[in-house]
This record gives structure tokens, C-alpha cells and sequence, in this order.
């Protein structure tokens, strides 16, 4: 419990101290919504019909961006190795560093979106269903993004690689999150929705940390 | 059980549909085909190269024990060379 | 019988075993297929809805049915790969992904071509083609990543993890993208679902799946073959086998020779270098 406790703080530690990098995946979710008014054009009506489907992708793309920074440093530097060789079992410090990871990834999400919401018109209620997506959804794609970072973590050019591998995986979750949020737009029910994503997420937190810390050590090799 | 069209020039044209019925079953075909050749071809070429590097692997062997033999060979004379020059030292002068 | 079934591990005994597959699997694909399309083609009844536009469906189908039969085949040899330690399951592996891809390429242009006269366009999002899409990704995902590591033996685990993180999301991707579509269409649904198919038009079907199976039986077990020959390069069956009539007699296992060439036989083993 120490060493994971360890982990946590060293993450965030060196989270914080790398403020600017964290910046830039936020930066490009805010630039890629601001794109898509330009594109289709200032009617509000479609803005808000196509609105929770553009934050949905938006973050996906974002996230997957900011993912490689997962376990890219430790494998640099060698603290990597000394997780696997540690006596913490492997999946238990994954299941710590992919937990910060999120943290950090999804705070200034957060903070940001009721600005984005604004940008493409959506009603409270979309918005409401929105941030409830998201607080479901993106443990998803960090855990099961990580089993794809851990694999490509020691490739030279595996960021587009990482995209590749991962957005098929993602493509149920976005699914229900944009008819969550349709739902929602409608005055309708949208628990169920809900309640799939969840029981995603809990399959792939109980399963995924397996799978990262194999991943992990092929890579280490 | 029967032929279901009436000639063969229905059969071509297929109710209607010729373009699509047949233009999926060509690129099928040519598809499956392909597959096929190209694992065919790449068998051929793997083969092929196992093929030299074992002759290559022979020639290796054969060059290298060519030159042991000239170096054994070597030597031999050139300690004959040594006795011929002592034996004149050797010599007592007279 | 588990020493029996492990010793399949060994690359020269799994190619012992393509050897003696390899023609069957020709053989029976040629037939099946021939006898299926023709039948299909010119001898089952024309449809009452659809005319003989419906043809396609001998090809759409096993090709669509085979390109997920063969996914799941990939990922439990991945399975058997990362569990028991097998060389030749990621071989095998390595050997069915492209020709699951070609399969569900080509399940994805008949359908295409299929839904042009049916539905009026070339591209729908219909729940099926859309999953068969996204299927089509997931091979090129574990293709892209195997050949993105040098080291083959690593390339073969990770892409051995990313096929079974794929069959895992199989069903999820397929049951979500049939959801989505059924709440996209609305009302006006074009019943080609699961009609009830007539018999004289079932058997040809059955007939052209066992045949599409056969071949791309037959197709990987000769890339296992050739998969089995670049890993095992420079070991003495490879040599023995392939290296040329006039070395079969060579017993490149190590005879009576001086050191010298000894010592040349071990540093031509190891690199073929000089």
C-alpha cells in the first residue's frame, strides 16, 4: 500500500511539473469543437443536434493523444523495470498510474466543457447527460487505452499506431454516449444507456490491469 | 433441379443485375486469387533464398579450407629455407 | 496425448503438419467452390423479391460469416500463443490475418455492390456492413502492430494481445452497432434480416461456406508454411530440407570433421556471416 501510494504521488508530482504538456491534449479538444461550428456552419439547430457527438469524438481523439505520456517516461528512464521487478504486484501500480493519469486528464476536461457546451448550443439537460457520459466513459478509454499504450510503449512511432489499434475499441462507447445524450436532447430516459457504459467500465477495470501489466512486461521485454 | 435461365445470354445478364452480380463475383475471384498467388510466390522465394545461403554457406566452408591448406603449406618451406642457410654457416671455413 | 499435441510446438513438426493438410485443403476448396458458385450461379432459384441480384448473397455471406470465424481463430491461437508459450500459434496467426482481412474486404464490396440495386446506394449503414467496417480495422490494427516491432517473437505477443482484446470486443461492437442502427432507421426497415431461405437456395449456401472455409485453410497454411521457413532460417532441418538436391546428404548436424571446419560449421550456424 505504500508503494502504490508512492506511485500516486510520484504521478502527480511529476504531472504538475509537466503543467504544459498536460495543456496541450485540452488545448486540441477545445481547437477540434471550435472547428466543427466553422465547418457546418453557425445554425444553431444543427450545432446542437451534431454537439454531443463532436464532444464524444473530440475527447476520444484528446485522450488517445495524451495517453502515450501513460508510461512512455517510466520506460525511458528505467522506472519501469523496477515496477515490474517490485514486490506491489504489477497490475496493482497500473491500476494507480492509469487511475492519475485519468485524474489529470479528466479535471481540466471537466473544467472546460461547460464553455464547449455553450459553443454548440446544447440544453441543460444534454449537458447534464453529457458530463455524466464522460465521468462514465473516460475511465473507459484510459484503462482500455492503456493495454494499447502498453504495448506500443517501447515503438518509436506509435502514436498514430495507438489511434489505429484503439478507436475500434472505442466505437460502443461512443455509441451510447451520443444516444445518451440524443436521449437526453428528447426529455427521455437515458439510464439505460448509463447503465451499459458502467457495466463496460467495470468489465474492463476488472480485466485491463491483467492485460496492461502483460503488455508492459513484452514491451520491457 | 435446372438451369434457371433461359440462355446463356440471360444467364449474362442476369435478370438485369449483370453489373453487380458480376462484377462482385470477378473481384472476388481475382481477390482469392491473388491471396493465393502472392503466398504461392513469396513460398517460391523463401525457398529460393534458403537455397543460396546454403550454397553460399558451402562456398564459405570450401574457400576457407582451401587457404588452411596453403598456410600448412607455407611454412614447411620456409623452414627448409632455414636449414639450407645454416648448413652454409655452419660451414667450417678452411 | 498432451505430449502429442505439444509437440506441435515445434515449427518443424507443425510444417510436417501443413504438408500433409495443404493438399486436402486445395482440394476440397477447389471442389466445394466450383460446384457452390455454379450451382448458386446458375442452378438455384431465382428470387421472388430481388431477382438475380440475390446471387451476390453466395459470396457476401461466407465471406462475411468466414472473415469473423476467421478473427476468432486468430485469437485463440494468440490465446494458445501468450497461455502455453507456442512459436507456432503467433505463426499461425501471423499467416490467417491477411487473408481474414481479404475476406472481410471482399464481404464489404459485395455487399456494396449488393445493396446498390437493393437499397439504391453503395454505402449504408446498415448494422451488419458498419460491424464488418469496424472488423476490418481490428485486422488491420493487429497486422499494423506486428509488423511495427522488429523483434518477432515480441511482435507475436503483442499482437497476440491486441487479437484477444478484439475478440473480446467483438459481440460488444456488433451488439451496440445493431442497436445504433435500429434506433437510426426509424420505422422503414427493409426486412433482409434473417428471411426465412429456401432450401434450394440454403444448400448452394452451405455448400460455398465450406468452400471459402477450405480456402482460406488452404491459403494459410501455405503462408504458415512460408512463416515457418523465415523464423527458422538458419536452423539444420531448414537447411537439410530446402538447401538444394545435391546438400539433402549433407549432414549438416555435425559429422566427423577437424576442428577447424568445425569451428566454421558453429560460426555459419549462428550468422552466415563472414
Amino acid at each position: 500500500m505504500v508503494a502504490l501510494k508512492a506511485v500516486f504521488l510520484k504521478d502527480l508530482a511529476l504531472a504538475y511539473r509537466q503543467r504544459a504538456e498536460l495543456m496541450q491534449p485540452l488545448m486540441f479538444f477545445v481547437l477540434v469543437i471550435t472547428l466543427f461550428p466553422l465547418a457546418v456552419g453557425p445554425n444553431l439547430e444543427t450545432l446542437q443536434r451534431i454537439g454531443g457527438g463532436v464532444i464524444w469524438v473530440a475527447a476520444i481523439l484528446s485522450l488517445l493523444l495524451g495517453m502515450e505520456r501513460m508510461f512512455r517516461d517510466d520506460f525511458a528512464d528505467g522506472s519501469l523495470e523496477q515496477y515490474i521487478l517490485s514486490p506491489t504486484p504489477l497490475y496493482m501500480i497500473v491500476v494507480v498510474k492509469v487511475f492519475t493519469h485519468w485524474l489529470m486528464h479528466i479535471v481540466p476536461l471537466f473544467l472546460i466543457s461547460p464553455l464547449l457546451a455553450v459553443f454548440l448550443n446544447l440544453t441543460m439537460d444534454m449537458y447534464v447527460a453529457l458530463m455524466l457520459t464522460l465521468l462514465l466513459g473516460t475511465p473507459l478509454i484510459s484503462f482500455v487505452g492503456a493495454i494499447g499504450v502498453a504495448l506500443t510503449v517501447g515503438l518509436h512511432r506509435g502514436g498514430v499506431l495507438l489511434a489505429l489499434l484503439l478507436i475500434p475499441i472505442f466505437i460502443p462507447l461512443l455509441i451510447f454516449a451520443t444516444s445518451a445524450i440524443e436521449s437526453a436532447s428528447m426529455l427521455l430516459p437515458y439510464h439505460p444507456q448509463l447503465a451499459i457504459i458502467a457495466a463496460l467500465l467495470l468489465f474492463s477495470v476488472a480485466l485491463s490491469p491483467m492485460a496492461i501489466a502483460y503488455s508492459l512486461k513484452v514491451s520491457q521485454n | 433441379m435446372e438451369f434457371q435461365f433461359d440462355s446463356m445470354s440471360d444467364f449474362f445478364n442476369m435478370g438485369g443485375y449483370a453489373f453487380f452480380v458480376w462484377t462482385s463475383f470477378i473481384c472476388t475471384f481475382l481477390c482469392m486469387a491473388g491471396v493465393l498467388f502472392h503466398s504461392v510466390i513469396v513460398s517460391k522465394k523463401i525457398k529460393q533464398g534458403v537455397q543460396k545461403e546454403r550454397a553460399r554457406a558451402e562456398r564459405i566452408m570450401a574457400a576457407r579450407a582451401a587457404r588452411k591448406l596453403k598456410q600448412q603449406a607455407k611454412p614447411k618451406a620456409q623452414i627448409s629455407n632455414n636449414l639450407e642457410h645454416t648448413e652454409v654457416i655452419d660451414e667450417p671455413k678452411t | 496425448m498432451w505430449k502429442w499435441i505439444n509437440s506441435f510446438a515445434k515449427p518443424e513438426k507443425a510444417y510436417w503438419l501443413c504438408d500433409v493438410l495443404q493438399n486436402w485443403f486445395a482440394v476440397v476448396a477447389i471442389a466445394s467452390l466450383s460446384v457452390g458458385l455454379v450451382w448458386g450461379l446458375g442452378f438455384a432459384p431465382s428470387d421472388y423479391q430481388q431477382g438475380d441480384s440475390y446471387r451476390i448473397i453466395y459470396i457476401h455471406v461466407p465471406s462475411a460469416i468466414l472473415a469473423m470465424g476467421a478473427y476468432v481463430a486468430m485469437a485463440i491461437a494468440a490465446l494458445v500463443g501468450i497461455v502455453w508459450q507456442w512459436r507456432t500459434a503467433y505463426m499461425f496467426m501471423v499467416a490467417i490475418a491477411p487473408v481474414g482481412a481479404v475476406m472481410t474486404l471482399i464481404s464489404l464490396f459485395t455487399g456494396s455492390l449488393w445493396g446498390k440495386p437493393m437499397w439504391g446506394t453503395w454505402w449504408f449503414w446498415d448494422a451488419r456492413l458498419t460491424s464488418q467496417l469496424i472488423l476490418l480495422f481490428l485486422y488491420l490494427g493487429v497486422i499494423s502492430l506486428y509488423t511495427a516491432f522488429e523483434d518477432k517473437q515480441q511482435a507475436g505477443k503483442a499482437a497476440g494481445v491486441m487479437a484477444m482484446v478484439g475478440v473480446i470486443n467483438i459481440p460488444i461492437i456488433h451488439f451496440s452497432v445493431e442497436w445504433w442502427n435500429t434506433l437510426h432507421q426509424g420505422a422503414s426497415i427493409t426486412k433482409i434480416g434473417k428471411p426465412s431461405i429456401a432450401l434450394e437456395m440454403y444448400v448452394p449456401l452451405l455448400v460455398c461456406i465450406l468452400g471459402f472455409a477450405a480456402f482460406i485453410g488452404w491459403v494459410t497454411i501455405i503462408r504458415m508454411k512460408n512463416e515457418i521457413i523465415l523464423r527458422d532460417l538458419h536452423r539444420p532441418w531448414v537447411a537439410k530440407r530446402f538447401g538444394g538436391a545435391e546438400f539433402a546428404s549433407v549432414d549438416v548436424g555435425g559429422a566427423k570433421l577437424s576442428d577447424a571446419e568445425n569451428n566454421d560449421k558453429q560460426s555459419l550456424k549462428s550468422g552466415g556471416n563472414d
